[in-house]
Parts: C-alpha cells; sequence; structure tokens
C-alpha cells in the first residue's frame, strides 16, 4: 500500500506514486498539458518544467485528492495563466470526449429498445448539453478574455487598451448550476428509470456520469475558490493603482 | 441505538396535550414530550436537540407557513405532523408530513410520530422518500407541462408561495431539483404522457 495520499503531498514526493494513489491526477495532468511518462520526477520538478507555481499545483493535487480541501494560500496573479489553461483544457476534455461518450451510451440504450423514457433521458441529456455549451462559451468568449486582459494590466504588460467593461461579481451571479441536472439525471437513473436495457449499459452510463461529476467538482472549486478570488483581488490592485 | 424519542408539541389545548402524554407515556417507547409554546421556540428546539417529530396543530401557522420548511432546514430528519381537530384548507395540510386527529386511536397515533416512519424515510442520497401528496401531484402535472410558478398558481387557485412549497417538497420527496428532471419523473410515475410535455 502506498503512504502518498493526496492530502500529504508535498514538492518533493514523487509525481508517479501520488498518480497511483489517484487515477484521477492523470486528468489534473492532461488538464495542464502535462504528459507522461513521468520518470522519477517530483511534484515540484513537474510543476517548475510546466511553468506552474509549486503552490497551485500542489493545490491542485489536494483538491483532486479532496474535494473539500481549503485553499488557503495567496495567489501572486502569475498562476493566472496555468488556471485559464487548466479550465480551458476541461472545457475541451468534456465537450470532445465525455459528453460524446454519455450521448453514444444513451443513443445504444435507445437501440436496445426505444421507450417514451429513454427518449425522455435523451431529451433531458441534450437540454443539459445546450445549457452546459452556453456555460462554456460564456466562459470562453466573455470571463476568459476579461481574466486575461487584467492580468496583463495589472502584471504592467499591458498599460494602454480600454478594460472590457465587466467585473467578476458578474461572472459570479452567472455562474450557474450545471451540476443540478447532473445529479437529477443520476438519481434518475438509479431511482426511477426502467429502461428496458441490460444492467450493464445503465452502470456504464453512471460511471461515466460519476467521473464527469468528479472532474466538474472540482472544475467549480478552481473557479470559486481560486479563480474568482484571485480576480477579485486583481480587480482591487488596479482599482488602488488607479 | 436510541433510547429515547423527543418529541415537540405545539399546541395550545393544555387537555390535549395532557392526552398526548398519556398517550405516549404509556407506550413503553421512551418519549418524552417537549412543549413549545411558539414557532419561533419549535424552531429553537430542533436545532438543539435531537428531535424525531414535531406535532403542530395548524392554527398555530396558518399565517406562517414558512415555519415548516425552518424546521426541515434546521433538521431534515424530523417528521412534522398535523394534529387536526378543526376544518384547515387542505393545501395547509399538505405541507406536513403526516397527520393525526384527537379521534385516532392510540396506536396509529405512535405509528405516525414515532418508530413507524412509513411515510417519510431519509434513504442514502438524503433526501426524503415519501408518497407525493394529491396537491403536490397536482403541483407537479402542471410543472411537467410547461406552466410557471406565477401560472400554476392562478390554475389552482393557490398563492405562488404555496406553489414554491410544493415544488420544494416535490424536489425533496423526489431527490430531483430540475423541471426537466421532474417532467421525466413525471411521465415514469404516468402521472404525464409524454406528448403533454410542451417543448
Amino acid at each position: 500500500m502506498k503512504t502518498a495520499g493526496n492530502h500529504t503531498v508535498t514538492a518533493e514526493t514523487r509525481m508517479s506514486e501520488a498518480v497511483s494513489d489517484n487515477p484521477f491526477l492523470l486528468l489534473l495532468l492532461e488538464h495542464l498539458g502535462i504528459g507522461l511518462p513521468l520518470q522519477e520526477k517530483s511534484l515540484g520538478q513537474v510543476a517548475v518544467e510546466n511553468g506552474i507555481g509549486i503552490e497551485l499545483f500542489l493545490t491542485f493535487v489536494r483538491l483532486y485528492g479532496d474535494l473539500n480541501h481549503s485553499v488557503d494560500i495567496q495567489f501572486t496573479g502569475e498562476e493566472v495563466p496555468s488556471i485559464i489553461r487548466y479550465l480551458q483544457n476541461s472545457h475541451r476534455y468534456y465537450s470532445d470526449e465525455v459528453y460524446p461518450g454519455i450521448m453514444e451510451t444513451i443513443d445504444r440504450m435507445n437501440l436496445s429498445g426505444s421507450s417514451g423514457e429513454t427518449m425522455m433521458t435523451e431529451k433531458f441529456f441534450r437540454e443539459y448539453l445546450s445549457e452546459v455549451r452556453n456555460h462554456f462559451n460564456y466562459e470562453e468568449q466573455t470571463v476568459f478574455p476579461y481574466i486575461v486582459h487584467l492580468h496583463e494590466k495589472v502584471s504592467g504588460r499591458q498599460m494602454s487598451g480600454e478594460s472590457p467593461d465587466y467585473s467578476v461579481s458578474e461572472y459570479r451571479e452567472h455562474h450557474d448550476d450545471i451540476e443540478e441536472k447532473l445529479d437529477d439525471l443520476r438519481n434518475l437513473l438509479i431511482e426511477y428509470l426502467p429502461l428496458k436495457e441490460g444492467i450493464q449499459m445503465r452502470r456504464m452510463l453512471l460511471f461515466k456520469l460519476y467521473e464527469l461529476e468528479h472532474d466538474l467538482r472540482i472544475h467549480s472549486r478552481v473557479e470559486d475558490h481560486i479563480l474568482i478570488p484571485l480576480v477579485a483581488s486583481m480587480e482591487a490592485r488596479l482599482k488602488e493603482s488607479e | 441505538m436510541r433510547t429515547q424519542t423527543n418529541i415537540v408539541v405545539a399546541e395550545p389545548s393544555g387537555l390535549i396535550f395532557s392526552g398526548l402524554v398519556t398517550v405516549t407515556g404509556n407506550s413503553g417507547r421512551g418519549i418524552t414530550l417537549i412543549r413549545a409554546e411558539s414557532a419561533v421556540e419549535i424552531q429553537r428546539i430542533v436545532t438543539m436537540r435531537e428531535v424525531e417529530a414535531v406535532i403542530v396543530n395548524p392554527a398555530l401557522i396558518t399565517g406562517n407557513v414558512r415555519v415548516i420548511q425552518g424546521i426541515r432546514n434546521s433538521s431534515p430528519g424530523t417528521k412534522v405532523v398535523a394534529l387536526v381537530y378543526a376544518f384547515f384548507d387542505e393545501n395547509l395540510l399538505s405541507l406536513f408530513d403526516a397527520r393525526i386527529s384527537i379521534t385516532d386511536s392510540p396506536e396509529r397515533i405512535l405509528a405516525a410520530i414515532a418508530g413507524d416512519r412509513s411515510g417519510s424515510v431519509s434513504n442514502d442520497n438524503g433526501h426524503m422518500s415519501a408518497s407525493l401528496s394529491e396537491r403536490e401531484i397536482e403541483v407537479l402535472k402542471l410543472l411537467a407541462s410547461g406552466m410557471a410558478t406565477k401560472e400554476i398558481a392562478e390554475a389552482l387557485h393557490i398563492s405562488t408561495n404555496t406553489v414554491i412549497t410544493h415544488r420544494k417538497n416535490l424536489s425533496a420527496k423526489t431527490g430531483i431539483r430540475s423541471v426537466s428532471g421532474l417532467a421525466v419523473y413525471a411521465v415514469v410515475k404516468k402521472y404525464i404522457t409524454p406528448g403533454s410535455i410542451s417543448h
């Protein structure tokens, strides 16, 4: 049994050990654009080689190990590019891989015996997808460009140019709860839907949903507990200097 | 295993309270009755102690039905039981988990307030699985057909707040929060047909 539980990881912990303990870290690496093999590198080395602040990287790893890990570090603002990269790559992972996979499983259920209930499930998931796409589009087209612009301004790399008329408080309000429908789908599949397909198909779908939920929860934590406070502090700094 | 069961009673009549004390005292189930004088006091007790059930005379909360939601929020496992011996609007009574009447047998009263939680059992997902009241089913059907809260209130001649309470109860009982999820539920349970859902 390995001992490197993700809540006790430090900069010296071997990255490969941490991944063996918690395979979900493979997703973290992917979202940050870090490839395998990991060789004998420590977490600290992996962070430095990939231009990610070690405090941020450790926070990510700990969040993957424990969703309730409290984020209590002071960010400098230099973390912005890594966080945006993480969020954009995870959007891509959901849109290009996870959602099509779930849709395919639902389609196979339809093929194996369509019923009013299966069609409703498909419709329900399609509705969810369109909401999620809107949410992602809003972040990609409005929120992220604003944050990048703000970061450049704060770090003195761009003094001119009008700031987009926007503030992080708007993002907070817009931050829809896209987890609600996913919970509903899970509850419907486990408790209520009398689908005609075998138990395997439902298990496959549920496992896919669990995988998605897990990563989405971390995604929301990163947005709520890291990105939003960071942006709020950059906004405050900019206001002070103006 | 818990050996003592706390039950809060909000009932202005001393005579009826004494009757409850006798029924529960004779049951040998280790039931302790705690008398509450007001909604605030109920809230305070359920926050501080583990309470199996709250028995409320609906007359005490007619102007303030939010009390029920308050109890559920503070103490999700606590059953809220109406003690009925006068006429009350069905909308009000449907907000309770169960109801007892002064003409009920001691067994029926005990089953409703302690031990037998057949009406509402908390499951692993944390929501209460309970059969829906007729009014809740009516609200569910209209909600699933695409009607907004205000439209449902008008159709059923009830206030929008009552519709919202029914909606919350529906989610608490089914574990499904979104309207489209509730629509799927309504089809599965055959309350509506897929064709009756507006697009």
